[in-house]
């Protein structure tokens, strides 16, 4: 009976694999080809790793001793407070605290995985995340407390390592919901993805702010005392940062909205205008305006992720809905050098892209308003969903993805005019992830305003959750 | 009202400027409230009778004129067949009310307006002749006349019963009560209208724009543009200054709506943001009023309408508020309470704003947003508004046309 079943589940996603490479050009990343002799292969590998599933199933009540506990959840003022005044012993203690957050949130995402549907959870491509997951789980859980500065360094070393080879995670993800996408409902996947997602960035924040701050400290110490890594700690005192920091690890107590939004709003031009082949300074003007002063306690990386996706977007439809002004008059894009937007007839190549930014006592929020025609009714409903199968097709398009960290300017892993249909979802996770929010307004035949909003004073908590509450234990 | 139709009616239009007080005329059939018990039957058995949906196809059954004899008795028939049962509907409602709440004298008084309707008109035997039907238009007319008020008399009464009824219960009441209050005016209006314009040759052209109520080639921008001036000289008046509006969009764009219907809407929205943007102005330092940003979008089959203000936007802790029934940023707590002298003197002024249409105070009456949402979702479209607090708010309208080709749209 097992072995029918193994079987069965083999052929399903050999036909899946057949079905990936004659439909999709790009090579596929982990499945071999759909000949004769690669298909028993398939088969044998899918047998085997149905027989470790099955050992697995015995080993769970390790995870379960993990999924019991509730994750510790931190606010980005802890996180400042915590690394302003650094010394030894708290950078242990973080690293304990890393240590051991780490294995419950991702027990809690490995048990997420176990209820999905059978079917879906042996897709070879959510098969591999669950297996890196595990891999990872086992590893930190045996890790030993740290207490020394040299431990710290390789724990540091050892999570290092594992942000590198999880960072394939995300496009992995995405080609095995979009394979299950008839499989399982849509409500649940993006459930599913959400939770996955939410979880993986506070994971990364959590092991990303430890590691920077050993960073800082080491460099601290050497800029401080003259020493170098390898000698002995023995002599110094610790190196007492002083308030006015406002760099604490990857966190930043007075991060510039509006100059977050002027450097996303270049490095997005700039790729358009590669993409397209144009001359510097034709892609849509971004003016920013409203409470352009304004500061906030944020993540960099993240903020930046969300502007960048949403000026993208805003971009492209611009791009789109005025594309034949591209093509007619290329004696004014050859004028249209420098800063400044090109000219059209007078006015400028397209219309520009307005971004307000807006700061009250508790939050910020910043409105980016187009005008590049609006969505398309057909695709409205779906734009906050990873994996409605109107968008399956689009994320066929993570087989030419390898590796996706879900930062701005990765412009050499994934290009930009490929669509994976996530940014929009992607952003609502890191929103929500501070308790903020991504809201989306079409105006048809206009175009299209989009808010971010974010807590500005860094005094709200994760926003993760356990996993799903189960059935009683002995039900 | 704002918009004059082009054609001169034989008798005034539904919305007089002096209206009879409802103490002194309205005393009907003197009932008695030990009558009012064991008169159930007859309202029970119309209640229990189903409603059938408006449907958009039936609004515009008569587009192609000339009207005939034969059309005006056919939506007499509807009429004659469909009020009566919303009604009483309406009225066995108030039965449900806790005993306390329905003693109360506003919502009693409500309570008596419906069912001296529901009295006067489910009495008429079946219309087969021009003179029945009339004088059955005559009394749906006066009908409709008396009972516009009771929205805000229903809130002065809930809010004399705030002890006795949870919130949920009262803004479920009143939400029905809107709903249901549309649908009547909507049929109402729709035979009365129609009726008028049976009596009116000379307006058979063939590019005749109304069928009824419904205006089929409204122009969002151009009503816009008007309801903007009105409503800025409202605040200069009150003021003594008021920002500056633009349009842009898709001004061109037509839609085939119910006009009073959007004016409502249109000029809660624009008050709001006239409002907000003095208030700021004076509670900020900028020296002068941002101008009030209006986009006309076309949708297909739809009209979108974006008002954007720079007037503060709406704090975190009342935009759960907005949308409730007799809560207003401009009232204070403590008129909220107080259930009697300074609520008389609110709801004065809210027979005022609603029986006119536009004009009265501009704010602080804590229905404009509530109703609007209704009224907008009514046929179809929806009303949300997103506030960037310390800056201002864009609020976006969405209304479907009222159109044959979804003529089964039930409402």
């Amino acid at each position: 009976m097992r072995r029918r079943l193994a079987s069965s589940v083999a052929s399903y996603h050999e036909s899946q694999q057949k079905l990936k490479t004659t439909t999709s050009a790009a090579a596929a990343l982990s499945t071999s080809s759909a000949s004769a002799a690669s298909a028993a292969h398939a088969r044998a590998v899918s047998a085997q790793s149905g027989r470790s599933l099955q050992q697995k199933f015995y080993e769970n009540r390790i995870l379960d001793r993990y999924t019991a506990q509730e994750p510790k959840k931190v606010t980005l003022r802890q996180l400042v407070l915590f690394g302003r005044q650094l010394t030894e012993d708290k950078l242990v203690a973080s690293a304990n605290y890393v240590r051991s957050e780490l294995p419950v949130r991702l027990a809690h995402r490995i048990s997420d995985f176990q209820f999905l549907p059978y079917i879906a959870g042996t897709n070879p491509h959510l098969k591999m995340v669950y297996d890196l997951y595990w891999r990872a789980f086992d590893e930190f859980r045996k890790f030993a407390p740290v207490k020394t500065l040299d431990d710290n360094r390789r724990f540091c070393d050892n999570v290092k390592k594992n942000l590198l080879e999880h960072s394939q995670v995300i496009p992995q993800l995405g080609m095995g919901v979009a394979e299950c996408a008839d499989l399982v409902a849509p409500d649940e996947i993006d459930r599913f993805m959400n939770q996955m997602l939410i979880s993986r960035i506070s994971r990364r924040t959590l092991a990303e702010q430890h590691i920077r701050l050993s960073e800082q400290y080491d460099d601290d110490l050497r800029a401080h005392l003259g020493l170098t890594a390898t000698e002995g700690y023995a002599q110094m005192a610790s190196a007492p940062r002083g308030f006015a920091t406002q760099r604490i690890g990857i966190v930043r107590a007075d991060c510039s909205v509006a100059q977050i939004v002027n450097e996303c709003a270049m490095h997005a031009a700039g790729l358009y205008e590669d993409a397209h082949h144009l001359p510097p300074g034709t892609a849509p003007q971004v003016i920013v305006e409203g409470h352009t002063d304004a500061t906030f306690m944020c993540i960099p990386a993240h903020f930046s992720y969300i502007v960048h996706e949403l000026l993208k977007n805003a971009m492209s439809h611009v791009m789109q809905r005025y594309a034949a002004r591209l093509e007619s008059d290329a004696a004014a894009l050859a004028t249209a050098a420098g800063g400044g937007a090109a000219a059209f007839g007078g006015e400028p190549l397209f219309p520009p892209i307005r971004v307000t930014v807006c700061s009250s006592h508790s939050d910020i929020v910043v409105r980016v308003s187009d005008q590049g025609g609006g969505i398309n009714p057909d695709v409205l409903p779906y734009i906050w969903s990873f994996t409605h199968p109107l968008k399956a097709k689009r994320l066929h398009n993570f087989h030419a993805v390898q590796r996706m960290e879900a930062r701005m300017g990765e412009a050499d892993a994934v290009p930009p005019l490929v669509s994976l249909g996530f940014g929009l979802p992607m952003s609502n996770v890191y929103a929500k992830y501070w308790g903020g929010s991504v809201n989306v307004h079409s105006l048809p035949g206009y175009g299209v305003d989009a808010y971010v909003q974010l807590p500005r004073l860094g005094n709200v908590v994760e926003n993760i959750s356990a996993r799903r509450p189960q059935m009683a234990a002995g039900a | 009202m704002l918009l004059a139709r082009t054609r001169p009616s034989v008798r005034c239009c539904l919305r007089p400027s002096v209206r009879p007080s409802l103490h002194t005329s309205l005393r009907p059939s003197a009932r008695p409230y030990s009558r009012a018990h064991y008169d159930e039957q007859l309202v029970y058995k119309f209640a229990s009778q189903k409603i059938n949906p408006v449907t958009v196809g039936q609004l515009l059954k008569y587009r192609r004129l000339p009207l005939s004899r034969d059309n005006i008795l056919d939506s007499v028939a509807y009429s004659q067949a469909e009020l009566p049962v919303r009604l009483a509907k309406r009225v066995i409602s108030f039965h449900n009310l806790p005993f306390i709440v329905g003693t109360n004298p506003h919502i009693a008084r409500v309570y008596e307006l419906y069912y001296d309707a529901f009295d006067r008109l489910h009495a008429f035997a079946p219309i087969t002749d021009l003179d029945a039907e009339w004088s059955f238009t005559c009394a749906l007319e006066r009908q409709t006349q008396m009972l516009a008020d009771v929205i805000p008399a229903i809130a002065q009464g809930f809010l004399e019963c705030k002890q006795y009824m949870p919130r949920e219960g009262r803004t479920a009441f009143i939400n029905d009560l809107i709903r249901s209050r549309i649908g009547l005016r909507v049929i109402g209006e729709q035979h009365v209208a129609l009726s008028h314009q049976f009596r009116e040759p000379h307006a058979a052209a063939d590019d005749e724009p109304w069928v009824g109520a419904i205006h089929t080639k409204l122009r969002p921008a151009r009503m816009m543009e008007q309801y903007a001036s009105l409503v800025q000289n409202m605040c200069e008046m009150h003021y003594a200054t008021a920002p500056s509006y633009y349009l842009d969009g898709d001004v061109d764009q037509t839609i085939s709506y119910i006009p009073s219907h959007f004016e409502y809407i249109a000029c809660e929205l624009l008050k709001n943001a006239f409002r907000a943007t003095v208030d700021f102005t004076a509670k900020s330092d900028r020296s002068s009023h941002p101008p009030i940003q209006i986009t006309i979008t076309k949708g297909d089959g739809y009209v979108g309408v974006r008002i954007r203000d720079q007037g503060g936007g709406i704090s975190k802790e009342n935009m759960p508020n907005v949308f409730e029934y007799s809560w207003s940023s401009v009232m204070s707590p403590s008129a909220a309470d107080d259930a009697s002298g300074s609520m008389a003197a609110m709801s004065l002024q809210t027979n005022i704003a609603l029986q006119q249409g536009v004009g009265g105070p501009i704010a602080g009456l804590g229905f404009g947003l509530p109703m609007a949402r209704l009224y907008a979702g009514y046929f179809g479209g929806s009303l949300d508004i997103v506030s960037m607090e310390g800056f201002g708010c864009d609020v976006f309208l969405k209304l479907r046309s009222i159109e044959g080709s979804v003529e089964d749209k039930k409402i």
